[in-house]
């Protein structure tokens, strides 16, 4: 389709218009300091929040010589890349597949796989101790025993254990209710308080719908918190002034018989807020810049559809 | 422009890109135009989201001198173009001052009561942040 010319006319004579209009204003306003709003909203800008997502995902892979675990990280320049993690003692052919995640917050999301029916369980809820010793050792000690981890540990969460949020997927209330109690600490305690009390959570925990023997794989996710800063709505200063810049723009539209909507009027209005009564109004109608309608047909459409009744133009 | 979003910002983005290159469209979730903008010139901004009514009814709660008029768009046809030139032109001015004065009026009133520019604004509810930010 060809430049719609009333439209370019219209166009380029309201930027004409727009800038004599400024220019008048300016000059007229000059000692009047502009509106400070946007000063202060660059100061909310400044104090965002800072907030580190480091994410970190791969997979352990599991070598039976050594009875090592690998952390393969989807990113090999991560420092967790090939960090190998021994089991020694535990039963490591019940474990399969991990998901290691650290993110904004510490979180172990624990999946694990059943022999009974080979699928993956997305909710845990950690089995009976007498059971689930072993799961519990191991879990545990992926996720806390391991001196890199405790070293993120004391960086990001001990300095202030209120960031601490640990949480499980598990599938029934009573299995919350243990975790809430093992995992959301809000109040301060040292670090030997918070594993004690980690523990007891775990081993508090029933209803458990597999056992460790039944398991063959399970996974985790780890999540730590970095302390963000607080981000407070400042209060805006008020403006000084409105902007005494205000127009109207419009824009009448044809249907053509293919849908094809085509503007055939233009209009704007400039006014100034100090000054009303006295406005720039400019209209551009298609004819005016056209021989005769059959140019318009052929500039539109190319001649090829008939006229049709136009629908009220929204708004 | 009163419903740029919905309507007109589709018919313009051409003509102001061949005139001026590179502009500024700022989009909502739906790909609705928000507001147009041409670095150190104009901004081209939908009014229908700053006061979400019908230019009819605003130009009647404004109370503005020149009310928005009616104007039959379903005998429109190119081959008419030309008998309905008077009627149009006449139709389309009043609905562009309507649309400045209630501009102008909501401007006014708002600046006088809550010390905000409206054209600081994009939309209703931006307008009643900034008005919360600055009063509350």
């Amino acid at each position: 389709m060809k430049e719609n010319p009333a439209l370019l006319q219209a166009i380029n004579t309201l930027n004409q218009s727009v800038s004599q209009l400024k220019e008048s204003v300016q000059s007229i306003n000059a000692s009047v300091p502009p509106s400070s709003n946007k000063d202060v909203d660059k100061d909310v800008d400044k104090v965002d929040d800072v907030i580190n997502h480091q994410s970190q995902q791969g997979h352990f892979d599991y070598n039976e010589d050594t009875s090592t675990l690998t952390w393969i990280d989807n990113n090999p320049n991560n420092p967790f890349h090939n960090l190998n993690i021994p089991v020694n003692d535990y039963n490591t052919n019940q474990l399969g597949e991990y998901t290691l995640i650290m993110d904004s917050f510490i979180t172990a999301d624990i999946k694990y796989r059943s022999k009974r029916d080979g699928i993956w369980v997305t909710s845990l809820g950690f089995p009976h101790p007498v059971n689930t010793t072993r799961l519990t050792h191991v879990a545990w000690f992926v996720l806390f025993k391991y001196p890199l981890f405790i070293e993120i540990y004391h960086k990001y969460v001990s300095k202030n254990f209120n960031n601490v949020v640990t949480t499980y997927a598990v599938e029934n209330n009573s299995q919350w209710s243990q975790l809430n109690y093992a995992l959301n600490r809000t109040i301060k305690i040292t670090y030997e308080q918070w594993i004690n009390h980690w523990i007891e959570g775990i081993r508090r925990l029933a209803d458990m719908p597999y056992t460790v023997e039944e398991l063959t794989a399970f996974e985790f996710k780890l999540y730590f918190t970095v302390e963000s800063k607080r981000r407070f709505i400042k209060p805006l200063q008020p403006s000084q002034n409105p902007n005494p810049l205000i127009g109207s723009l419009d824009i009448e539209t044809v249907t053509l018989s293919n849908g094809e909507l085509i503007p055939y009027a233009i209009g704007f209005c400039l006014s100034n807020l100090e000054h009303p009564e006295s406005k720039i109004r400019k209209t551009y109608y298609i004819l005016d810049y056209l021989e005769d309608t059959q140019d318009f047909k052929i500039a539109s459409t190319g001649g090829a559809h008939p006229p049709v009744a136009c629908p009220p133009p929204a708004g | 422009m009163h419903n740029l979003g919905g309507f007109d910002a589709i018919f313009i983005l051409k003509t102001l890109a061949s005139l001026h290159g590179k502009f500024n469209i700022l989009m909502d979730g739906t790909k609705d135009t928000i507001s147009l903008s041409i670095k150190n010139h104009c901004v081209i901004k939908d009014s229908y989201r700053i006061l979400n009514g019908s230019l009819a009814t605003l130009s009647k709660i404004f109370n503005v001198p020149v009310q928005k008029s009616q104007f039959d768009h379903s005998k429109v046809t190119l081959n008419n173009l030309a008998d309905i030139r008077s009627e149009l032109i006449e139709y389309l001015n009043k609905d562009l001052i309507s649309l400045v004065d209630v501009m102008i009026a909501a401007t006014l009133n708002i600046f006088k009561i809550y010390q905000v520019d409206v054209s600081e604004t994009y939309s209703a509810s931006s307008l009643a942040m900034k008005i919360f930010r600055t009063n509350f």
